[in-house]
């Protein structure tokens, strides 16, 4: 009798074990209001108010947009919750399915769908946004920087140097590249073109085929394939436009080139390092440097429009704001690391608002209503925009 | 003499018996400075109002007399925030505080860290409360550096513990010192002639050190240049962003080296081989180019560091050479015929107060031609200029100025009657001065902000050369040489260029030469200033010659009669003194003298908001330290306490808090607390601090037995440093007792005193396992009254004496004596048996109210290392020192017993750069019999 009381206690705490880390490696869940369109964006003309400020339990990794007023939040504690951006309120249960720094992440509207990837844990895992559901995972795959998504292929890299297509249906992957040399920045989507930029400075464009491919050729013998040597710094950052990439470095390089091309549209050497990812757009390009300086570019040739010299290191990328989503965008925001965020007139340069924070940032996202910023304190803040009447569209 | 068996429970309940009062003094004493049994002394000979200048990004702590240094840092350190922001790709949260003195004697009094700083050291950083700590030398690029080189430790610190923290990784580690120290000089001022110099050196000399075991070798210098030399290979192999990102890193690998594998793709060991290879063919394809020290030369020193010649001649016409030298640990002033190889101990110098320092490597000496030496000594609390006469070894005369706390490199004119030195005032500016023994005035011969040094007359006496940097308004690091007429005080640019051109020595018997150091080959090589036609007026036909060619570098000259040279080269991570007749290169074409004069500069002053202004300094604690603990004991059960610690800023003032206790039930939570609470105060030369307590634990002592102690009272205690050898301590306590001894044997009550007196003298000098030179003495008399039978308690006397007698460079013979003497109605017990008292013995095996005890140890070098080292890491021991030992003395209560004692051989080690491991083996001994077996005996520690 004892044993078998004993037996059943086993089986209880299996059962609760089993239980829990399911419950533990769910994701989160997202209701089809919850998920509109990615870009959806502020308009920054509006006049920044703080709306709430919130203390977070852990260091955010990334602040992903679902379009609509919900973040995701994944942390360096490999935590994944959604926040409510009107409440300001975590929306979810704080769920930590790697148990590892998540160093990756990507939301798929589409499907609709959350990649995280784990580099210490070198273990990939989809979960389904609809009902936080593990989709599939894949262990034993290391994937550095961002990933991208393109014809239902997920596309990863790893520090090594190997490039992977996996099939979002189901995890598996159908074709690997060895690359010669390591990769530090992920893979770029350029329209229906992958990239990848590897340690010997050389910049690698190809355009994925689906379906199975085990064949073992070389990714530089892969079809569609553009090979570019621009001599950048492997940790360079970079933003890709219609059919171009715009690349910044920290040798201060700042390279534009239109995929396929054998010369770049233009390449200046600007004076401090460019941590901070570029914007582009059809007609202008903005950089921000490490020492503070902001300027525009015309896109087609290089020539220099508009410059503004502002307060200290810039690290986080630059964002693009419209008067609404589907409007090219007019003004950029500048998030300087000591604290001040700065949206300026993207035509001119000329200075929209700005808003200090006392502590020093670490992530700033774009909503839809308005300007999510977090601090080096972990503590969130949301600044809402509103319409102003001494603020004029141009 | 009472022998009790050797037992772990009795050792552990004893040295229970004593945590309560130990706790206490502890944390009385560990606030003041002196504050170990021996020790040397931090005294404040100066009174330093401070005051605080806020910037956005700093807090600068200064008083008046640098506000313009204060200044001129603010607005370095907002440059090099700016830049290490951008070099990190990180910001800081918090102002960073910045303590800074004018001056070096000043720095040396700070209370913000608690150890002697030693005269090498330029600044640091204290990551407790984030504070950067640095005096001025005089040289605004010196100090823009250190600035530049601290701020690179905080940023690392901020970004590497951020990062990690953010990963919900709380250990706080760090990379090793080599990477740590190698960043901020490859941060802060990239790469110089001096790294190219010493790594050079290392190469050639073949003790480039493995960076995987450079904790095990207590590298110093070397450590920083490597690191550097490392890091700069590493930049230009994979750029600054690996550098950046193995500090992101590193909190997910278990170690840096893995760290920086994983970063670079390369194993650590492929990184170093790369790197030294890149060294060598590199140096190889300038060694094919240049000479070693050593061609057509005569080697006149070999041991130890040897720095500063001059050379006189005697009244028989001999000519003798005098140095300093760091040959035997401490800094002395050596004399030996210009010819021959022996030398001479003339001044001893860094073993009393009188001759605190000579400042080796900092300033020079010079002999008259009457044969009266001229050196610079820190006497007390500033520098001091003595004349010694070389015949007699008098003094003669001495100078020394209120206003001038620094003083360096004396220079004695063609007549004697004069000497020209570079002095640093209290605002910490650099200038010359003119001091004629028939005034007890030095005239200043010039009064800027620029840094000039190194003066020397010319053989007609008229003029003065000098180095200065007041012709690189960049602040690049260059030093030019310049001309100083006496009588009209004009100043004439003599070079120019971004080169560091110093020690300008003209030639005696050539007015038109003049002999200087100068980096323009690479490295550090003597060069000829050729004035032929020039005089003063410009109008001639210069020439500038270079003099040696050394692949590694000399860094001093002597210009002697004839075309000798007496040089002093850097070789084997050392200065040596060689006697040359150097074969001249061909002079640079088209040498022409500077037009004009210097560029005028001023340092940069931070001006920032019209309202930024200094603050009076207020005080504001912060913690610095806040520990718990919890302890089990087999008999006594559980202890749990929390002592916090907070200071000031300026670590002027602390506060100590100590909550235990040792209840086994409920009922005992009140009557088993353990409180106390201690404030000192460190800011005037006497130091003191006074405390409350309430102690109430169980105890157990082989005589009493168990038994329960309730104390409260008060404790004050006081430190007086004679200088920074000696001091006196005092001390006293008052407080009310409450014993109740288990089993019924009732209970005492007593009001107690007790006063204690100690003399203490501590000039020894340290090699890693303990001391090898100088005297120890420890003297206390002590005595506790019980005012409730108003009667004596108990009283104490103490002799602890240390002798360290050299027998050869790396011999000693060290000799402890301790006398104890206890008497009164309450008995104090000691325990002389074990490692650091009788060897051989237990620890308890010998007690009493009385002892003597006499220590010998023969002290010499064994292996330089012992070290295992694998693909990751390296472990091992260096060095190892060996030790003959005869230890004798006994202890007792009534009637001395008779002498028992041990013989044998130890080992000693330094385990992973710091911990001390001794091995003894020997054989017991009663002076009657022989047949005591083999003991052997492990302890970690520093020998006596």
């Amino acid at each position: 009798m004892t044993v078998l009381k004993m037996q059943g206690y086993k089986v209880l705490s299996l059962l609760l074990a089993g239980l829990l880390a399911q419950a533990c490696s769910r994701g989160p869940r997202l209701t089809p209001d919850e998920l509109a369109a990615t870009d959806a964006r502020p308009d920054l003309t509006g006049v920044p108010e703080l709306a709430w400020e919130v203390k977070l339990p852990s260091p955010p990794a990334a602040l992903l947009s679902t379009g609509a007023e919900t973040l995701i939040i994944t942390t360096h504690r490999g935590e994944l919750y959604t926040f409510d951006l009107e409440a300001g309120m975590r929306a979810s249960p704080l769920r930590q399915p790697l148990r590892k720094s998540i160093s990756a992440q990507l939301v798929d509207t589409e499907r609709p769908a959350i990649y995280i990837a784990s580099s210490a844990a070198a273990e990939l895992r989809a979960y389904g946004l609809a009902d936080g559901k593990m989709l599939w995972k894949m262990k034993r795959h290391r994937v550095t920087g961002p990933m991208a998504l393109m014809d239902g292929l997920l596309l990863t890299a790893s520090r090594a140097g190997k490039v992977s297509a996996v099939d979002v249906e189901d995890g598996h992957i159908l074709w690997q590249r060895q690359l010669r040399g390591r990769i530090y920045q992920g893979v770029w989507r350029v329209d229906s073109l992958a990239v990848v930029l590897t340690d010997g400075g050389i910049l690698y464009a190809f355009r994925p085929r689906p379906g199975m491919d085990t064949s073992e050729e070389d990714l530089a013998d892969y079809p569609h394939v553009w090979r570019h040597e621009l001599g950048l710094r492997p940790n360079a950052v970079l933003a890709a436009g219609s059919e171009r990439l715009l690349l910044g470095d920290s040798d201060g390089q700042l390279v534009s080139i239109r995929v396929g091309r054998e010369e770049p549209d233009f390449q200046v050497r600007l004076d401090a390092p460019i941590y901070s990812r570029p914007l582009i757009t059809d007609q202008l390009v903005v950089v921000a440097t490490s020492a503070g300086e902001v300027s525009a570019w015309q896109a087609s040739d290089g020539a220099p429009v508009w410059r503004v010299q502002g307060n200290g290191l810039v690290r986080e990328p630059l964002l693009a704001s419209a008067h609404s989503a589907t409007s090219p965008p007019t003004a950029v925001l500048v998030p300087f690391a000591r604290g001040e965020l700065l949206a300026l007139e993207l035509a001119t340069g000329r200075e929209l608002w700005r808003h200090t924070f006392e502590r020093p940032l670490s992530l700033v996202k774009l909503t839809p209503g308005g300007v999510v910023a977090v601090n080096r304190r972990n503590e969130l803040s949301y600044l809402r925009l509103k319409q102003s009447s001494i603020l004029q569209r141009p | 003499m009472t022998r009790r068996p050797s037992t772990r429970a009795t050792w552990g309940q004893t040295a229970r018996a004593a945590t309560g009062l130990l706790a206490l003094m502890v944390v009385l004493a560990g606030t003041l400075h002196g504050q170990f049994y021996f020790g040397r002394n931090k005294i404040q000979y100066d009174h330093f109002d401070w005051q605080v200048l806020s910037t956005p990004h700093f807090e600068i702590f200064y008083y008046p007399e640098e506000e313009e240094l204060a200044r001129a840092a603010a607005f370095w350190a907002e440059e090099a925030f700016g830049e290490l922001e951008q070099k990190f790709n990180h910001t800081l949260a918090r102002q960073v505080p910045l303590v800074i003195y004018s001056n070096h004697l000043h720095f040396q009094q700070t209370n913000t860290a608690p150890f002697m700083i030693p005269e090498g050291v330029g600044g640091f950083f204290e990551f407790v409360k984030g504070r950067v700590v640095l005096p001025n030398n005089g040289s605004m690029y010196d100090f823009r550096h250190v600035i530049r080189h601290e701020l690179v430790h905080v940023f690392m610190y901020a970004k590497i513990n951020g990062k990690a923290a953010e990963s919900g990784v709380w250990e706080r580690r760090l990379p090793p010192l080599w990477f740590i120290e190698g960043l901020a000089e490859w941060w802060s001022i990239a790469w110089d002639s001096q790294a190219e110099m010493v790594i050079r050196d290392a190469l050639l000399n073949d003790h480039l050190l493995p960076l995987e075991s450079m904790s095990l070798m207590a590298a110093g210098f070397l450590m920083y240049k490597e690191g550097q030399s490392f890091l700069r290979h590493l930049d230009a192999q994979y750029g600054s962003d690996r550098i950046r990102q193995v500090m992101e890193e590193f909190y997910a690998h278990d170690t840096f080296e893995e760290a920086l594998a994983a970063v670079t793709g390369k194993l650590y060991s492929e990184l170093m081989r790369d790197w030294r290879q890149a060294l060598k063919q590199s140096s190889a394809n300038a060694l094919a180019q240049q000479s070693l020290p050593g061609n057509n030369a005569r080697q006149l020193t070999r041991a130890g560091a040897n720095v500063a010649p001059s050379v006189y001649r005697d009244a028989k016409g001999q000519d003798h050479l005098v140095y300093l030298s760091s040959r035997d640990g401490y800094t002395n002033i050596y004399r030996q015929r210009l010819g021959g190889s022996k030398e001479e101990l003339l001044i001893r110098g860094e073993r009393t107060a009188d001759l605190e320092s000579l400042h080796f490597l900092q300033s020079g000496l010079s002999v008259s031609t009457g044969g009266v030496l001229a050196f610079v000594a820190k006497s007390y609390e500033r520098d001091e200029i003595r004349l010694v006469d070389l015949e007699s070894l008098e003094e003669v005369g001495s100078y020394i100025h209120p206003e001038l706390p620094t003083l360096r490199s004396p220079s004695w004119s063609p007549d004697g009657r004069s000497l020209v030195f570079s002095a640093q005032n209290q605002g910490g500016v650099t200038d010359l001065y003119l001091w004629s023994l028939d005034d007890s005035a030095a005239v200043r011969l010039t009064d800027d902000v620029y840094l000039d040094r190194e003066p020397s007359f010319s053989p007609d006496g008229n003029s003065v050369v000098f180095s200065s940097d007041r012709g690189r308004p960049e602040l690049d690091g260059g030093t030019n040489l310049f001309l100083l007429n006496l009588a009209t005080r004009e100043l004439r640019m003599l070079t120019s260029g971004r080169h560091k051109d110093r020690r300008p020595r003209w030639a005696s018997d050539s007015p038109e030469t003049i002999h200087f150091v100068s980096d323009r080959s690479g490295t550090p090589n003597i060069w000829r200033l050729g004035l032929q036609g020039e005089g003063a007026t410009g109008s001639g036909n210069p020439t500038l010659t270079p003099v040696t060619n050394l692949h590694v570098g000399a860094v001093d000259m002597l210009p002697l009669a004839g075309d000798s040279l007496l040089i002093t080269t850097f070789q084997g991570y050392s200065f040596q003194l060689q006697l040359t007749a150097p074969d001249p290169g061909e002079p640079l074409p088209n040498a022409r003298l500077p037009e004009g004069s210097a560029a005028n500069w001023t340092p940069p002053q931070y001006e920032g908001p019209s309202t930024t202004k200094g603050q009076p300094y207020h005080l504001k604690y912060s913690l610095d330290i806040a520990q718990t603990a919890v302890a089990y004991d087999p008999i006594f059960g559980f202890l749990g306490g929390v002592q916090v610690g907070v200071s000031d800023m300026l670590g002027n003032r602390y506060y100590h808090f100590l909550v235990a206790n040792t209840a086994q039930s409920s009922s005992q939570f009140l009557s088993r607390f353990n409180l106390a609470a201690t404030a000192a105060n460190l800011t005037h030369r006497v130091n003191y601090a006074g405390g409350v307590f309430r102690f109430a634990n169980e105890y157990f002592d082989p005589f009493q037995g168990f038994f329960f102690e309730e104390a409260v009272g008060v404790r004050a205690a006081l430190n007086y440093p004679l200088s920074v050898f000696r001091r006196v301590e005092l001390s006293a306590s008052l407080w009310q007792s409450h014993k109740e001894f288990f089993g019924g044997r009732g209970t005492t009550d007593a009001t107690l005193a007790s006063n204690y007196v100690s003399f203490v003298h501590d000039n020894s000098l340290w090699v890693p396992v303990g001391p090898i030179d100088g005297w120890r003495l420890r003297v206390t008399a002590g005595q506790t009254f019980d005012f409730s039978r108003s009667r004596i308690h108990n009283y104490t006397l103490l002799l602890d004496n240390r002798v360290y007698l050299r027998l050869a460079r790396r011999l000693t013979f060290a000799q402890r004596t301790m006398l104890w003497y206890n008497d009164g109605t309450d008995i104090r017990r000691f325990y002389i048996g074990g490692s650091w008292g009788l060897r051989g013995y237990g620890f308890t095996e010998i007690s009493g109210r009385k002892y003597i005890m006499l220590n010998h140890e023969l002290r010499f070098p064994f292996a330089s290392s012992l070290v295992l080292n694998t693909r990751s890491f390296a472990l091992g021991m260096a060095p190892i020192r060996g030790a003959l030992f005869f230890d004798v003395g006994n202890a007792w209560d009534q009637e001395f017993p008779g002498f028992i004692g041990s013989y044998g051989f130890g080992l000693r080690g330094v385990f992973m750069g710091g911990l001390v491991l001794r091995l003894d083996y020997g054989k017991r001994t009663d002076f009657h019999s022989k047949d005591s077996p083999l003991f052997s005996q492990f302890f970690f520690g520093w020998d006596f």
